[in-house]
Formats: structure tokens, sequence, C-alpha cells
């Protein structure tokens, strides 16, 4: 586990009692039973906290934390399988203030205060192409790629290819022609997707365009990155930790099943599995802001949603029946783990842009 | 290959290094042999160079690198394709010596080991005790202010070249009846033979003791405390058995391959590119994570050896298998073949990394220990 110096330990602890205030894993199990859940009062907790502007500076209305920090806190959300959509508020703050006008300042403002939730887009695919969209005189059409957790957004920050540029926009959700289809995803969360049916173009704000709004959307996409491995890491140590004590507890031919050796190696294999998703995560963090951030944040995002779901079923088959069963919150991590591996891309999107963006680099 | 941005006397530090490599790496020696290779000339001119003991004290003769440091070494003399520094005095019976021995073993041994004018091999492994190593049978009998040896060891890596041999032999029953001595391996009564292993090379030996007498001043700490003595190094040793060295020539020689034959514009072939590379890169971050650890506390309990002894064996193992794969036929070829610098000898490379996951304790007693030890599983009932 990393080595946390005084501060990180205090915002560890802090996090811990918040999220606990929101209700712990009973808040989880809550979340995985229901459709479209979102809890106003726990998400006004997290923004009274000063977590939704986390990683924004305090001049501009932030808690100015390290992003390390901030993955600290989102691997805590990851233990008590927060269901709060955390990573995109992060997203969307880091897009609106790094554009820093105006115009996105009043946007900011309301998403860091938790008034205005705001889901960036992440197209999941090679994740430097945007979506495309098509405008038509004043009418534009389209669909965008995949947000996960989406459901309680009023507005959506959108990677738009419009006649091969590059424009970050702003869409409101109520405008007419706006319509964002939710499915339930296996966590009680929600795999969305936003169409714009002959959308007023002059009703979308277009915030920033070309090469600028490219970088300042590649960033966000490697926080929300790193983010979704924060929280699939913070899962993934809690259901090992539940397994481990599963294995000293359960006896079966009258000793302890972690006493066979069978098991025991396998813990081993999935205990340096964990440890190095761990340090490849703070290693990748360490990358945000050089040149190697994207191929940083896919690596971590590819190696880790590959690890976490390996854990995962190994969890599940250690525990027997049980962690077959509903009940048991070894199903709840898993659940929660199949579709943050898949959110911000999976392991083979996320593998692809490895394989591109290593060649844009010198990797040394 | 470290993904963070380094300090401007990192940088310096990895000029440095990179620009010595060029400078005192002979050609011939330059990627001509892959894992543990042990050339006393090149052992020599790194002497020289002041290379020895990256994280020897510098106060004890040695480089007194940062964790982030030694992995820079590291990644420069994987990328020259140096070979690798002999492990058996810096890491394994030199810290035992600096720790234990007492000052007439530290003046005699020490700054040989740092001019490398004396080899080492190590002498733990027999026929009956591999994994088992407390039931080793090599016996010492102490005569007068003799110690007496007889007895086998085997598995003992450059044992027929090396000048001395640190020695676990048997002074009296049980696991406390274990004594550490070092041996002079020009001393009557031993014999030697070297072992041809799967690729052809002969690093390994085989050491017979009939009536060796070895000064009892030899014996480094305690009579019959000799299990403490030789565990007492052993997470720093395990940690940097686990460095990933091997694994980052794999990748090096990868990418070559790559190059040469165009292996990445095939999508079947560059997700499994990718996926070692990746790979890599996870084993470096948790050596680095591991060193650091170890630097704010020498005696942290976690593991971090045993977990990275196994996983530096399994992601150069995979490595190099993917490297198989990129070179299709080719990698039957014992020999150099079809690659520009012609180097990259495909299957003995990857034959060689099967070791990786054997010696210096399997990788199954290393997963017993991280379990029993890291996650405190119950030992199984008897």
């Amino acid at each position: 586990m990393p080595n946390l110096n005084e501060g990180d330990q205090h915002i560890v602890d802090s996090a811990v009692r918040l999220l606990e205030e929101n209700g712990g894993v009973r808040h989880a199990r809550e979340a995985q039973h229901a459709r479209s859940y979102f809890k106003p009062d726990a998400w006004r907790r997290m923004a009274d906290a000063g977590w939704l502007g986390a990683l924004v500076d305090p001049d501009a209305g932030g808690a100015g934390l390290s992003l390390r920090e901030a993955l600290l806190i989102l691997e805590e959300c990851g233990v008590r399988a927060a269901p709060e959509p955390l990573t995109l508020a992060l997203g969307s703050a880091a897009i609106l203030s790094n554009i820093g006008d105006k115009a996105a300042k009043a946007l900011l403002d309301g998403v860091i205060a938790g008034e205005s939730i705001c889901a960036p887009v992440i197209p999941g695919f090679y994740g430097n192409e945007a979506d495309r969209f098509e405008v038509r005189g004043n009418a534009v059409s389209g669909v965008s790629s995949a947000v996960f957790d989406g459901h309680a957004a009023n507005r959506f920050l959108l990677a738009a290819n419009v006649d091969s540029e590059f424009q970050i926009w702003c869409v409101d959700r109520d405008i007419a022609g706006v319509s964002f289809d939710v499915r339930d995803t296996v966590d009680g969360g929600t795999l969305g997707y936003l169409r714009l049916n002959g959308v007023a173009h002059d009703k979308i704000t277009k915030l920033t365009a070309g090469n600028r709004a490219q970088a300042i959307f590649d960033r966000a996409r490697d926080i929300v990155r790193l983010g979704y491995c924060a929280v699939l890491i913070g899962g993934m140590r809690e259901a090992f930790r539940i397994t481990l004590e599963h294995l000293k507890l359960r006896k079966q031919f009258g000793v302890p099943i972690g006493s066979f050796q069978a098991i025991q190696h396998r813990c081993a294999d999935l205990h340096i599995d964990i440890r190095s998703a761990h340090a490849l995560l703070y290693e990748a963090g360490a990358a945000y802001g050089t040149e190697r951030q994207a191929y940083a944040a896919a690596s971590a995002k590819a190696r880790i949603s590959d690890i976490v779901m390996r854990v995962m079923q190994e969890s599940v088959q250690l525990h027997g029946a049980i962690g077959y069963t509903d009940e048991h919150d070894i199903s709840l991590y898993f659940r929660r783990s199949v579709a943050l591996s898949a959110a911000g891309g999976d392991a083979v999107a996320c593998f692809k842009d490895v394989s591109a963006f290593s060649r844009q680099l010198d990797v040394d | 290959m470290l993904l963070r941005e380094l300090s401007d006397e990192d940088k310096t530090f990895r000029r440095k290094t990179r620009k010595w490599l060029e400078e005192n790496l002979p050609r011939e020696k330059a990627r001509t042999h892959f894992g543990l290779h042990h050339d006393r000339d090149w052992q020599r001119i790194v002497a020289k160079g002041g290379y020895l003991g990256p994280h020897w004290r510098r106060e004890d003769g040695g480089m007194g690198l940062s964790p982030l440091q030694e992995v820079i070494m590291i990644e420069e003399w994987a990328r020259a394709g140096a070979p690798m520094i002999a492990s058996q005095e810096m890491n394994h019976i030199g810290p035992i010596i600096l720790r234990l021995g007492t000052e007439e073993q530290k003046r005699e041994h020490l700054p040989k080991m740092f001019r490398a004018e004396r080899s080492w091999a190590q002498g733990y492994s027999e026929p009956g005790a591999g994994s088992d190593l407390s039931s080793l049978r090599t016996v010492g009998v102490i005569d007068g202010d003799m110690m007496v040896i007889n007895g086998q060891k085997i598995w003992n890596t450059m044992a027929h070249r090396a000048d001395w041999m640190f020695v676990l032999i048997r002074t009296a029953e049980g696991r406390r009846g274990l004594t550490l001595i070092l041996v002079d391996l020009a001393s009557p009564g031993i014999k030697r033979n070297s072992i041809r292993d799967m690729t052809g090379d002969t690093e390994l030996a085989e050491v017979f003791f009939d009536d060796v007498r070895v000064p009892l001043s030899n014996v480094v700490g305690e009579i019959n405390d000799g299990w403490r003595v030789a565990t007492a190094v052993l997470k720093a040793e395990r940690l940097r058995a686990g460095c990933p060295e091997r694994a980052l020539s794999a990748l090096f020689r990868l990418r070559e391959a790559v190059a040469a034959t165009g292996a990445d514009s095939d999508p079947w072939l560059r997700e499994r590119l990718a996926r070692a590379e990746v790979a890599v890169l996870t084993l470096e971050a948790a050596y680095l994570d591991a060193l650091e650890r170890e630097h704010a506390n020498p005696e942290n309990d976690e593991l971090d050896g045993s977990c990275m002894k196994v996983q530096e064996a399994v992601t150069t193992q995979y490595v190099l298998k993917v490297l198989q794969d990129v070179v299709g036929p080719n990698k039957a070829l014992l020999t150099p073949h079809g690659i520009p610098s012609g180097y990259v000898d495909f299957s003995k490379a990857y034959m060689a990394s099967l070791a990786n996951s054997i010696m210096g304790g399997t990788d199954e007693i290393q997963r017993t220990l991280i379990a029993q030890g890291a996650l405190d599983l119950p030992r199984p009932v008897k």
C-alpha cells in the first residue's frame, strides 16, 4: 500500500468520515437496488467538503488539491462503493477551469457548488477522437459516446468534431431536441448516450475550439481515467480484505480454508497484482501535466481494469457459494467493478491508446 | 520508462550514467547476454567507474543512490545492453559481512569486493535441500581452531570460477544448527564441476567438500546461528533480486525486434506489445514503490522482496514470450537471425528467463511466504 505522509493520512481520514456519514456501504447497497439512484444530500456533503472542485485552484474557487490527494479520496469512495459520480465532476471542473473564460467560470462555479451536475462525455476509443455531430443550418444532430453514471447531470460537456475542428460544447439537458437515454448498468448506475436531434445551434454553448480545446479535453480524459482507476482500486482492496477475512474464518475439513496452499498461492498472486496496480496508479498520476500524461493514464486504466476484474472474479470464487449471492458485499463490489472497468475506456480501448500514444512520444 | 518527470539532479544522473556506459561498455560485451552473466573484466570496469553498490551507503563505500536513482541506473544498464552486475558480492555476502562480520572480515573482504578483485559464489542449495533449505546436510565439525567441512552443494551460480564461497553448513541438529562460513575455493579438498543448463551455458556448478579445513575465524556471526545470519539481509537481497533489469532488457529487445520486423503494423500483435510494455511499466512502478518503502523503513514486514521476485520473473517471462510471438518462425532459432543488429537470441533469452522463478527461492516458496507473512493466512495444519 502507498507510503502515506501525514497530510495524505489527514485527507484519507476526513474522506472516510464523510463517506461514512453518507451511509458507507449501506448507501451503496441502496443504490445498487435502485434505478438512476442519486441522493442530493450525499452530493451536497461532497460539495461542502470541496471535493467537486478538488483539483481547481483556490483562486478559482476550488480546493487546490494535488491529483495524488484527489486520487486518495477517490480510492476511499471505491472502498465504500460510493455511487456518486465524483470522477465526472472532477473531469468537468478540470475542463471548465482550464478554459478559464467568463462563460466557463460561471459554469464552473455551479459545478463546484454542487448546484449543477455537469458530465464530460469522454469518447471511449482512441480518446483523442471527438464525437461527430452534424450541423445543418441552425440544427445540430448526432449521438455522443457512452457516459457512465451521468443520469443526474443537467448539462454535458461534449467533444464535438465539426468539419474536422475540435470543439468543446456545453449542452443543457432541458433544451429542445436534447435527450439523454440511459440504461441500467449492473451496479445500479447507468450507461447513457446524449442524443441531439435537430437542436438549435445557438442554444449550445461553444466554449472553445481548436488545438487548445483538444488539449483541455485530453487532460480531462486522463483525470477521468485515473479517477476511475482509483475508485476501482479502492473497491478491489476492500473486496480482497473481505476475502482474506473469510479465508481465515471459514472452516472445511476442520481447518480454515485459508490454510490450504492452493488458496494461499492464489492470494499471494492477487496481493502482488493489487500492490503493483496501486504503484502504477500513483506513478501514472505523477506523470500528469507532463508529455507522458496520456500514455500514463491509458496504461494505468488498461492494466488496472484487467487486474481489478481478475481480483474480483477470484474474490467471488474464493468465497464459494456465498460470494455468488446478491446479499454478500463481494457481489456488490464485483458489479461496481464491471461497470467502472468499462468507464473511461475499457482495457482493450486503453491498450489501443497505449499503442497509439507510445508512438507519439519517445518512451525512454 | 518511468512515467514521472525527473528532477534536474536525477536527469543529470541519468545523462552521466548513459555517457559513462557509452564510453566504457566494450562493444563486444554489449547485448551479448541475457540475464545473469558473470564477466569479471566488466565487473572490474564497473568497479573502476564507481558503479558498484548502488544502494550501499557512501560511508560504507557504495554509491548511496536514492531509490529513484537506483531505478534510473537499472534502466540505463538495460538500455545499453550492459551485462548485469554480479549480485553475490554487493547484494548477498557483502551486506551480511557489513552487518554481522568481524572487523577483520570486513577489512579482508569488503575493499576487495569494491575493487572487483575477489568474486563470490553462494553455497546454500544441496541435492536434497532446495526449497527446504533448513534440511541441508553439508556438515561442519570443529577441530581446534578449524572447521572441517564435508558434503555437497549444487546450483551454485559461477562457483566453478569464483574465488570464494559463503557456505551454509550443519553444525548441530535442527534449524538452529546451521552456521555460515566463508570458504576460499582454492582450499584443498574442494572439487568443482560446471553444469550445462538448457540454454547451453555453463554458469551453474556443483561443489564437493572433502575434509576441507577452514579457519573458525571465517565463521560469520555465531556458530549455530547461520540461519539468522543468512536471512539477516534477506529482505534487501530479495528485493533486488526482483529488480526490473531483465524485464527492461527484454522490452528493449522486443522493441528492436518490432522495429526490424514491422510487427507493430499487425493489430494482432499490437495489443500484445502494448500489454508487454505496460507490464514492464507496472513492474518498475512496483519496484520503485517497494524501494521507497524500504528506504523509509528497512525493517517493514510487507514482504515486498518476495512480491517483487515473483512479479519480476512473471513479467520477464511474459515479455520474452511476446518477443517469441513477434519473430514468428525465428523463435525456434538459438542464434541471432534476421535482425539487423544481430543480437536478439530468441529462444535462448526466453529459456534463460525460466531460471528467474527458480533461483534464490522458487516462486512457490515466495508465494507461501507472502500468504503467511504479508496476508497473515494460517499455516497448514500438519
